[in-house]
């Protein structure tokens, strides 16, 4: 029987923890159990030890689906430095070779991660029908839901899988909590029962403030003094790669803070770098996209600029959920700008085919049954044959194949059906869209929101609202003057060494006798 | 200025032959029959793979600029291709400034992918060692690649080496390493290693730092690399433990047969072939096989020492024209002086060349 010492004693003895935060106990307790969980827990809460510390206690192996492949390689890293050896991590990133190790040493592991997409393949379903697989645990469950933040039809794929593997208890955790998101995950998983453990995801330490500006270069001067004040360790977000690089540039040469700038097309020593400096205090700053952070546990960030905003209020709120870890003061800052929302909107439009690219997507399909062939074999090919992007195709050959209309390769052609089929999916497609477009505006009238802003944000996710522990938001109290955090410290240590002695510092020799 | 060294110098080579994106497939290594016969032809063997992140827009941005400061201009032969000469500035420019601008580091044919791996353990072993030896043990490796990683686990967990040890070995080496660089260049390379609390500096932080852009940043240390490893095997006694690390990536000699082996023992202690079929009591034929078989595996084989260099240049023409790589073809394709032992030693230096380009996708 497991009880509350022995999960302590156990948290304590693999992680090093001495206490659970709030929520991690009791749905440990319930998945020790055997229940299906739904867990929603505020970004930063500590998710993951959900299913890492079950999967030390249970037998057979915990599989772990997880949307992001950056998210999943950090993970298994950290995990690894800390000494939970019996962890692999599976996606279309790792090489042939790797990816045939893992698979011959599938029975060693305990923790697997895998992408929805890999875990459709056949080779990877064989070999894990054949464990014993103790735990599903779907992190980010929101990408489930076709209202989430990504459209990914592999996860609407789980339910067979699991079914697959024959049946195990599910665990299903995010931090994003609307009613409509919740009712998805549970209908697509296809359980009857979940236990749920949902929890308020508000933060009282963070002081929210909008401002409104003409234009990009009125926010580099809102930001500039700023940085200059406070030197405390700060994200800024942007919505394109191009402008993190940009911003970063300007910002260096006009304020005295270390800046760096961070996206997905970085190479990846450099990635880990700034990440490292970052967490590591050499830098105050990072200019990046919605790539950074996931990963990152600084329990320190005290300041959350938007220099664009983000698409919906969820993802505002996992990304300003980032600062002030530590419960400690942050400020959150969105610059909004009256052409703001033309970059999302336009994002909108380009992830979804258009009605014309429909049309022309079964045209070019009866074409294919015409000349009596299947479909092309590449994805390159495929998105030039349709004219669609990777993933518009995605989208569509999901639906395609929820009809019977593409199995493997082949397409099976019945008028009438895809007659109805063709007006099903644009309907679909313009639902989404139109969805979509209702997140921006959202988040948009909250940007020009007149009463408290910390109320407003977070109404449309629970009844009740914390009270603020420092200043409240820009419509209430807030004021920079009344805002004093704590400044990084720096040590110019180093500056005018030799090589020789930055090198010996670095391989931590000691100094010699003579030039002390 | 190591690129634009890099970039007139080899134009200069090409000498107005070829155009400018047979530069670009070289510096990123392409694997085509092509690339490998312009780096033979032209001199560019070292160059081979230095630049291989290179993106085509910056590249024709370098070009351009490189006209606009009237270093290089178009030559007319081809209108449609666009060939380029230096032009009398350029020379000049290439004259003062080839000396002190490091492309001499480069040995791209040679060392371009073993020098990649020799990077990723030395930094991975620094962090890692750093990192224990100060008990501390849950770090995020900088370096992200199985093989490297598993590499560095083995000597870390085979207690042979100290932390403290392998450190100071590595601080007496590298001490010495250095001095085969400038100052700055030493302060560059090291600026980037990852210690104990103390993460290195990213290729832009460098760029900054040193008033270089990011391009030249990855140039200089790609080249420093190839050099450091060219200097630690032309001096294994005085670099033991830099050795050590690059000594398994040298393996392809060890394919060798035994007899080829043996062969090739003979011929570095300076034996002809005359001599050797001698010695060995075997015939001209079968030492032929084992110096074939010595030039595929050994990428840095003198071939010229038993193919003058327009011999060379007509069988790799003949080669292109049959598009074949058979012995027979090829021979018919070509006066009849030039032999089968030449033909096969040319294009043992084709399959190794791309076989080298192949391992570097794993
Ligand atoms: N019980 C605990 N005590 C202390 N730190 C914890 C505890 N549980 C988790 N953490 C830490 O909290 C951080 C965030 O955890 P993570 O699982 O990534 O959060 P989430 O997935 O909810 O965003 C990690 O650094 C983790 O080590
Ligand atoms: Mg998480
Ligand atoms: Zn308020």
């Amino acid at each position: 029987m497991i009880n509350k010492r022995i999960l302590r004693e156990n948290l304590q003895k693999h992680f090093g923890y001495s206490a659970f935060r709030t929520g991690q106990e009791e749905i440990i307790l319930d998945v020790m159990k055997g229940k299906d969980v739904l867990g929603i827990l505020p970004t930063g809460s500590g998710k993951s030890i959900c299913y890492q510390l079950p999967a030390k206690l249970l037998e057979g192996v915990t599989i772990v689906v997880s949307p992001l492949i950056s998210l999943m390689v950090d993970q298994v890293r950290q995990l690894k430095a800390s000494h939970f050896k019996k962890v692999a991590a599976i996606n279309s990133f790792i090489s042939r070779s790797e990816r045939n190790h893992i698979y011959k040493n599938i029975h060693y592991y305990k923790l697997v991660y895998v992408s929805p997409e890999i875990l459709q393949q056949d080779r990877l379903q064989r070999l894990l029908k054949e464990l014993h697989v103790s735990l599903f645990v779907i992190d980010e469950a929101h990408c489930i839901s076709q209202w989430g933040h990504e459209f990914r039809p592999d996860y609407l794929r789980l339910a067979s899988t699991i079914e697959l593997l024959n049946n195990p208890p599910i665990l299903a955790l995010t931090a994003t909590a609307t009613l409509q998101v919740q009712s998805d995950i549970v209908k697509t998983l296809g359980r009857k029962e979940f236990a749920r453990h949902v929890h308020p995801m508000d933060k009282d330490n963070i002081t929210f403030s909008v401002q409104q500006v003409v234009d990009e270069n009125e926010k580099l001067q809102v930001i500039t003094p700023l940085l200059n004040k406070y030197r405390v360790p700060t994200i800024i977000y942007f919505s394109s790669r191009e402008a993190t690089e940009k911003v970063s540039e300007q910002l260096k040469s006009n304020t005295e803070a270390r800046i760096a700038f961070y996206h997905g097309g970085m190479d990846q020593y450099d990635r880990v770098t700034i990440q490292q400096q970052f967490m590591n205090d050499q830098l105050d700053v990072i200019c990046c996209t919605s790539a950074f952070g996931m990963g990152i546990n600084k329990s320190n960030i005290r300041l959350i600029i938007h220099f664009h905003m983000p698409p919906n209020l969820e993802s505002f709120i996992q990304e300003v959920g980032r600062g002030g870890r530590d419960g400690d003061t942050c400020v959150s800052l969105l610059l909004s700008s009256p052409g703001d929302i033309y970059i999302p909107q336009s994002m909108i439009q380009g992830e979804l085919p258009t009605n014309n690219q429909i049309e022309y997507t079964f045209h070019q399909l009866e074409k294919l049954v015409i000349a009596n062939q299947s479909l092309p074999t590449d994805n390159i090919e495929i998105e030039n044959y349709f004219q669609l992007s990777e993933i518009q195709w995605r989208f569509l050959l999901f639906q395609f194949e929820k009809r019977g209309i593409i199995k493997r390769r082949a397409i099976y052609f019945e008028p009438v059906k895809w007659k109805t089929a063709q007006e099903e999916i644009i309907k679909l497609r313009n639902q989404r869209s139109g969805l979509k477009e209702k997140n921006l505006t959202e988040i948009l009238r909250w940007t020009e929101e007149k009463s408290c802003l910390r109320k407003r944000l977070y109404s449309a996710f629970q009844n009740t609202v914390k009270s603020p522990l420092f200043q409240c938001c820009s419509n209430c109290d807030f004021q920079w003057s009344q805002w004093n955090p704590p400044q990084t410290n720096i040590e110019k240590k180093g500056m005018d060494d030799t090589w020789k002695t930055k090198l010996r510092k670095l391989l931590l020799i000691e100094a010699p006798d003579e030039t002390i | 200025m190591i690129l634009e060294a890099l970039l007139l110098t080899s134009i200069k080579r090409l000498n107005g032959e070829r155009s400018s994106s047979a530069i670009f497939h070289i510096l990123k290594g392409k694997r085509s029959i092509q690339t490998i016969q312009d780096i033979h032809m032209y001199r560019l063997t070292e160059f081979y793979y230095s630049a291989k992140d290179i993106r085509k827009a910056d590249f024709n941005k370098e070009m351009q600029k490189l006209l606009r400061q009237n270093l290089i201009k178009k030559t007319d032969v081809e209108p449609k291709i666009a060939t380029y000469l230096l032009t009398e500035l350029g020379n000049e420019w290439l004259g003062k400034n080839i000396g002190s601008s490091s492309i001499h580091y480069f040995n791209g044919l040679t060392y371009a992918n073993t020098s990649l791996k020799f990077y990723s353990r030395l930094v991975l072993l620094i962090q890692t060692f750093t990192n224990t030896s100060l008990n501390n043990y849950s770090f995020l490796p900088i370096v992200n690649d199985p093989e490297t990683e598993r590499w560095v686990k083995k000597i870390y967990s085979s207690s042979v080496y100290q932390p403290r040890e392998i450190l100071n070995q590595l601080y007496e080496e590298l001490k010495k390493l250095f001095l085969y660089f400038t100052d700055e260049e030493a302060h560059l390379f090291i600026d980037r290693l990852t210690g104990f609390d103390q993460y290195g500096l990213s290729l832009d932080q460098l760029a900054n730092k040193y008033g270089k852009s990011y391009l030249e940043v990855q140039l200089l240390i790609t080249a420093m690399t190839q050099n450091m490893l060219q200097v630690v095997i032309t001096n294994k006694k005085r670099f033991p433990f830099l050795t050590f690390i690059a000594a398994d990536l040298q393996t392809e000699n060890t394919l060798l047969t035994n007899s080829a082996l043996i062969t090739n023992r003979l011929l570095q202690k300076g034996h002809d072939i005359p001599a050797i079929a001698q010695i060995r009591k075997l015939k001209y034929n079968t030492i032929y096989d084992h110096i074939v078989e010595i030039a595929i595996h050994d990428r840095t084989f003198p071939i010229e020492k038993y193919v003058n260099k327009e011999t060379q240049q007509s069988i790799m023409q003949a080669i292109q024209q049959t598009k074949s790589y058979m012995l027979k073809d090829i021979k018919e394709n070509i006066n009849h002086e030039v032999s089968y032992f030449e033909i096969r030693l040319v294009l043992s230096l084709i399959k190794n060349t791309t076989h080298s380009g192949d391992k570097r996708d794993k």
